[in-house]
């Protein structure tokens, strides 16, 4: 065969699956491993360098602050690496508040009274956010060199990387997929995700306990805990028979259930949900959680919760959620006891506090970051717990278990770290969080910023200045506000995201209210300005910088962190779109949409703040244009929203699913989820009456 | 009727409309996104050249059409061999990728025409040439199979009639030998180019070992020279030994050694192109001659062509790499679709990109409290200023109109000074683009006083040729070390303000030119927007900015636009450690359970996509 004939073969659909297939069994070779390279290895921003004989690390200017220099070499240390991911290293009040930091100082307070003298205390802060399984792996045996006497591995949110249904997935990866899907549909996907996780979490676990003794260290194996009282709205992927209108229909019928207190018809709702979507999503579980608590049944609410967690982090098309799933902590735990290491299971410490084992936003800022106090128990649990360990040797021994009399207390950031950190946290959960109930989401908000306004009262400057900062005049980071935002370190990242970001703008107002903040009317105001003059050119309200939620996204957002590259078309992969603007509420607007159906029977409803519709359209899949008038009455002055309502699509799973396996089996990226609609535009202009022809100078100029 | 060409997924990637018959729009989609050379499926591009051609929407493209033929390629990808430790994954067996994405990305529905890359090529250069008659060389480094071609056009009729095959090819030689110079392959090329006047071809011999010559129009590399399947390293050790050095280390002391190789390469080059030139005229005899592909971008040897060729005339596409193949791929689809030729004109500027008007720009000033001189409905004072800045040997940035598409800048997105400062050179290298010293500017000059101070007869809009300076000024700063210059001419017709800037200039100095490189600095892709504008001045040390209407001078940026343009977030920390993380390979106790997990073919080093 000739190259050309086998380059026409692989052109079609048989000859890709045929050639994927035999990838897969391993036909043309696998990579090789890069061989391990001899001597001193560098640990994360850790570089290795020889002075006058003897290794020291040298810590490089880096997310975790000064620069800092270590012996490996540490006579007189008792020395505690810390690993992990985003957790661990204290997002977002790092770099000055950091688990690291509150371990280090409670271990050194706390010393046993058989503790040779002068004997110090460091826990070496090992931990880098977004850090996947395999980094960890390496960061892990490196460390060997810094002779550690304990590892503690405050891990496990992120060791789904890789696994999922992400973008990035290898051709040999989606090959399984489609062998998965043969033998069932959407949700076995779900189930081998689970299976594949479990068995990660098992390797993991084990080979970090192995790595750090085999550094001559102690293995302490803290699993951590996640927010149960987090919520999130993750779309259902394709189910059989055209379940997932019901799906929807379901949905909606318990929330309106729940709205009015008719929780026998909430729980017959969810409880339908949770048959057809056997646990894909989590989102009957949590409408369950609801009406147990609406019945006062906290326990059963907790175990609803906990079912919630399971399928959090295995979806392609939204924000795969970083959590330790139960049945991962259940791993985890078997494992570190099968070696015989000491284990923390922090959900436990946490639900030991309280009789309902509440683990809620008291102790999170979102899913999986503890705030101040929540690094403060965790600690704490995780310092008495190594008194308790014998280090082995008795010059390093930290003496036993410190007096009652004098229990070791957690330090505290200063309360500009504290505001800093409610004010990421604000900003990160707005951004990335589906929005379940946005009511919930905005409450929850308020309360972040008001905590962060209670700690410094430099947060409502920065507030003020990130209002300032969603004029469309200038992007963040050339505007002028910025400095006068910036007045409290760490939030370049809130600051400079150009983004409206409707439920934090919605909170900053009712909270910078609630101060009676002056200014607000003026910087309202000047924002307003803007966008009224951006109405003249048009404004492209379906780019991400107008979408109220982030995570509605298609595979290549995920992996374009900076969102220049963003999909040409906004795909909805939920009934509901939202986009907001700021007007003057004064003059008609007009609405100019191209959009198309994703499915046949499609329909489209637009309302306005929650009004209308103002528009009801059928859709067939080719683009078509339409149009509404937004009259002044339906506009505010300020925040508006503009929602579409899509159908449900009732085309039964089997079909798109086929199509997706199909895909899978060249090695193709497949969606295995549902769109309900597609937008090729959505643009809002000033009204002016009859159309006004486009001049060249208007053809050249690029508005999105 | 609308047609759009792509090029994608290799070089830089760039979208084009053609609107019956005419190209009302095409730019690259790096400008957009920021990332140089940046290679996705342009999906800023094609939303802006929907938006230029009328508010457009997909259903409204008649066609779309593509440079390249995929399953071609993955013939010739193949006869490389499947090598796993290239790339384990095999991604690039998907030859049904680029259909795919423009259909599901896209959101199109419509006609999708693949053409062969060097037909393309050849078309991007022909159909726009207004020559009724043309012969048509392509040379670059590989397409499908073809690395040259000789052909011919006539009207609505394009066909090529040889060509020459992988892995023999210039392109690949230049690359290589650019690789074996320390710089980056597909990027640096012209680097070397820029170097070689500085050496003397002592190493002909060498390079003849390397290159032979063929019957006809053929030619040859030496293959125990080169291996093109490894993206790490184009060549193999017998190279260095043949050469006598070993590779030299990016960014380390360039040596007169290198500089000598990289004269005795283009040498070499252009004695080869001189050959089968000539070979092409004897098959396709014309007074013209249309070139395009990646080796047609060097302007030294276009004009030694030029001089000592057979074809009086010569036109080379202003985009002549292979993002500018999407002109040539959307043309084709024109005359396939409508039995008729484009437009007959000549394409006389390349002003087809995005433009942002005063009113824009007025309120981002004031957002960012910039203190500008504000010139609206005043050009007049706004050039004096603008030429009494460059008279006080100020470097300016020059931000005007729709912005120019193909690699160079041309008025619309320029960084401007006086060529006659002895000094400037320097300036410019070091303090504002931040490159390599030894790298030449390029002069603008008015069109009308081009004989005055150029060994040039003929219009060169595009800064695609060389030519002697031969002007009884000094003009230090844009005269290469061999007296050469490559030269933009600016008309009136198709860049007014520019022009009427130069006249000011000349006007006052009696200096008819102007140093005209990029707006942007090294790493960068030319600006696009204001803001990209104002980033850049903030990131370099230009002193002032004439931005559409408005002058701002270096004393009117606040600090604390300096320090934020520059200020890393946290999220981009973030985004650079995942991406670190994620180009990690998986770790052998993982391997089991996400064997063959790799991440993006984004993050994949380029050589992976360049030669297999």
């Amino acid at each position: 065969m000739t190259p050309e004939q086998l380059a026409a073969s692989l052109a079609t659909e048989e000859g890709l699956t045929l050639f994927r297939a035999l990838q897969s069994a391993g036909a043309f070779g696998r990579a090789e491993q890069p061989a391990p390279t001899d001597g001193p290895q560098s640990i994360l921003d850790w570089e290795p360098r020889e002075e006058e004989g003897e290794l020291v690390f040298l810590r490089k200017q880096g997310l975790r602050g000064k620069p800092k220099r270590l012996h490996a070499e540490h006579p007189d240390t008792f020395r505690v690496c810390l690993f992990g991911e985003s957790l661990a290293a204290g997002f977002p009040l790092a770099p000055a508040y950091t688990p690291s930091t509150v371990l280090e100082v409670l271990l050194a307070q706390s010393c046993g009274s058989a503790a040779p003298p002068g004997l110090r205390v460091e826990v070496i802060d090992l931990a880098l956010p977004n850090m996947g399984p395999s980094e960890q792996l390496r960061v892990c045996e490196a460390a060997s060199q810094l002779q550690p006497d304990l590892c503690v591995f405050l891990t496990g949110n992120n060791w789904y990387y890789g696994l999922s249904l992400e973008p990035g997935a290898s051709p040999e990866a989606r090959v399984r997929y489609a062998q998965r899907l043969e033998s069932g549909e959407a949700p076995a996907l779900a189930r081998a995700f689970r299976e594949a996780l479990l068995a990660r979490a098992e390797v993991m676990t084990r080979s970090l306990i192995e790595y750090a003794r085999a550094g001559g260290a102690q293995a302490l194996v803290v699993i951590p805990a996640s927010n149960l009282e987090w919520e999130r709205r993750a779309p259902v992927p394709w189910l059989e028979g055209g379940a997932q209108a019901r799906w929807h229909h379901q949905l909606q019928r318990a929330e309106d259930a729940l709205a009015a207190g008719d929780y026998e018809v909430a729980r017959t709702a969810a409880e339908e949900m949770a048959t057809m979507d056997t646990n894909t999503t989590g989102v009957p579980e949590r409408v369950l959680a609801r009406v147990h608590e609406g019945l006062g049944d906290h326990v059963a609410a907790r175990e609803a919760r906990l079912l919630a967690l399971e399928p959090a982090n295995w979806q392609n098309v939204c924000w795969a959620l970083p959590v330790v799933s139960p049945s991962m902590a259940e791993v985890m735990r078997s494992a570190a006891e099968d070696a015989a290491a000491p284990c923390i299971d922090l959900a436990e410490v946490i639900a030991s506090r309280s009789a309902t084992g509440r683990s809620g936003f008291d102790l999170f800022y979102d899913q999986c970051h503890l705030n101040v106090e929540g690094i403060q128990l965790a600690m704490e649990a995780v310092a008495a717990k190594i008194r308790t360990l014998s280090s082995g040797a008795a010059s390093r021994d930290l003496g036993g278990a410190a007096s009652s009399e004098d229990p070791p207390r957690a330090p505290a950031p200063r309360p500009i770290i504290a505001a800093s950190g409610a004010l990421q946290a604000a900003h990160w959960v707005s951004r990335f969080e589906p929005q379940a109930r946005p009511d919930a989401l905005c409450a929850r908000l308020v309360i972040l910023l008001q905590e962060a306004m209670d700690h410094s009262p430099l947060a409502l400057e920065a507030l003020r200045g990130w209002l300032e900062l969603r004029s469309l005049d200038a992007p963040p980071d050339l505007n002028a506000a910025l400095a006068r935002a910036a007045c409290i370190p760490g939030l370049a990242g809130l600051l400079r995201d150009p983004r409206l970001n409707a439920p934090l703008f919605k909170a900053s107002l009712e909270a910078l209210e609630a101060r009676d903040c002056a200014e607000i009317e003026q910087i309202l105001s000047r924002a307003i300005g803007s966008y009224e003059r951006r109405f003249h050119e048009g404004l492209e309200l379906s780019s991400a910088l107008f979408r109220d939620c982030f995570w509605e996204r298609t595979p290549e957002g995920e992996r374009d962190s900076d969102r220049q590259h963003s999909e040409p078309i906004y795909r909805a992969l939920w009934p509901e779109s939202r986009f907001s603007f700021l007007c003057s509420g004064e003059a008609p607007l007009r609405v100019r949409a191209v959009a198309r159906a994703a499915h046949t029977g499609a329909s489209l409803s637009m309302k306005v703040n929650g009004e209308g519709p103002v528009l009801s359209q059928a859709l067939t899949g080719a683009w078509q244009r339409w149009e509404a008038r937004l009259e002044p009455l339906a506009l505010r002055r300020g925040l508006n929203t503009l929602s579409l309502e899509w159908a449900p699509p009732s085309l039964p799973g089997e079909v798109p699913l086929e199509a997706a396996r199909r895909r899978f089996a060249m090695g193709a990226e497949a969606e295995v989820f549902p769109t309900f609609g597609e937008l090729y535009s959505l643009r809002l202009e000033r009204d002016q009456g009859a159309d006004r022809p486009r001049s060249a100078e208007d053809a050249g100029r690029r508005s999105r | 009727m609308n047609i759009i060409g792509i090029s994608a997924f290799y070089h830089e990637s760039l979208c084009c409309l053609l609107q019956d018959g005419e190209l009302v729009a095409a730019v690259a989609e790096e400008r957009f996104t920021r990332v140089k050379f940046d290679r996705r499926l342009p999906i800023n591009a094609f939303r802006y050249c929907l938006e230029a051609g009328g508010d457009l929407n997909p259903a409204d493209i008649d066609c779309i059409a593509y440079y390249e033929q995929p399953s071609k390629k993955l013939s010739r990808q193949l006869a490389m061999g499947l090598d796993a430790s290239v790339d384990p994954t095999f991604r690039w067996v998907d030859a049904g990728r680029p259909e795919r994405e423009v259909r599901e990305r896209l959101g199109y529905a419509g006609r999708f025409l693949t053409f062969e890359h060097h037909l393309s090529h050849a078309a991007s250069s022909f159909y726009y040439s207004g020559f009724d008659e043309a012969a048509v060389l392509t040379v670059d480094g590989v397409g499908e199979w073809a690395t040259t071609t000789y052909g011919r056009g006539c009207g609505a009729a394009l066909e090529l009639l040889e060509e020459v095959r992988f892995p023999n090819s210039l392109g690949l030689l230049y690359s290589a030998i650019t690789d074996f110079l320390g710089f980056r392959v597909l990027s640096d090329e012209y680097k070397v180019m820029g170097l070689a006047p500085y050496g003397v071809p002592r190493f002909k011999e060498e390079m003849a070992t390397l290159l032979r010559p063929g019957p006809a129009g053929q030619f040859s590399l030496n293959m125990e020279f080169f291996d093109f399947a490894q993206p790490a390293r184009m060549f193999t050790d017998a190279l260095p030994a043949l050469l006598g050095i070993p590779q030299r280390v990016p960014e380390s002391e360039i040596t007169h050694v290198h500089k000598d190789i990289a004269r005795s390469l283009q040498v070499v080059l252009e004695e080869m192109l001189l050959e089968k030139v000539c070979h092409l005229h004897s098959v396709a005899p014309s007074r013209n001659l249309c070139m395009a592909g990646g080796v047609a971008l060097n302007c030294v040897a276009v004009r030694r062509l030029r001089e000592e060729g057979p074809f009086p005339e010569v036109f080379v596409q202003p985009a002549a790499g292979d993002s500018g193949a999407a002109l040539g791929a959307a043309a084709l689809a024109h005359v396939e679709l409508t039995g008729e030729r484009p437009s007959a004109s000549r394409l006389e500027h390349v002003y087809l990109g995005p433009a942002y008007g005063s009113e824009r720009v007025a309120a981002l000033l004031d957002a960012a409290a910039l203190d500008a001189h504000d010139h609206r409905d005043a050009e007049e004072a706004l050039l004096e200023a603008v030429v009494d800045r460059l008279c006080a040997q100020q470097v300016i940035g020059w931000f005007q109109g729709r912005m120019e598409f193909g690699p160079r800048a041309l008025g619309a997105r320029s960084i401007l000074a006086d060529p006659r400062d002895p000094a400037m050179r320097d300036k410019l290298n070091a303090l504002v683009k931040k490159r390599e010293g030894f790298r030449p500017f390029a002069p603008a000059i008015l069109a009308e006083r081009l004989g005055e101070h150029m060994d040039l007869d003929r219009d060169s809009p595009f800064m695609t040729e060389t030519c002697q300076v031969n002007s009884a000024l000094a003009l230090p700063a844009i005269t290469h070390v061999d007296g050469s210059a490559r030269v933009q001419t600016v008309s009136h017709a198709t860049n007014p303000r520019f022009a009427r800037l130069i006249e000011r200039f000349f006007a006052r100095t009696g200096c008819p030119l102007l140093v005209n490189t990029s707006f942007n600095v090294r790493g960068e892709p030319i600006v696009n927007t204001p803001e990209d504008a104002i980033r850049c001045m903030a990131n370099s040390e230009l002193d002032a900015l004439a931005l559409e209407d408005f002058l701002i001078d270096r004393e009117g940026l606040p600090a604390q636009v300096r320090r934020s343009t520059r200020l890393k977030t946290f999220s981009e920390q973030l985004a650079r450690e995942r991406i670190a993380s994620a180009e990690a390979s998986v770790h052998p106790r993982l391997s089991s359970d996400i064997e063959g997990w790799r991440p993006g073919e984004e993050s994949l080093p380029s050589g992976v996509y360049t030669f297999v």
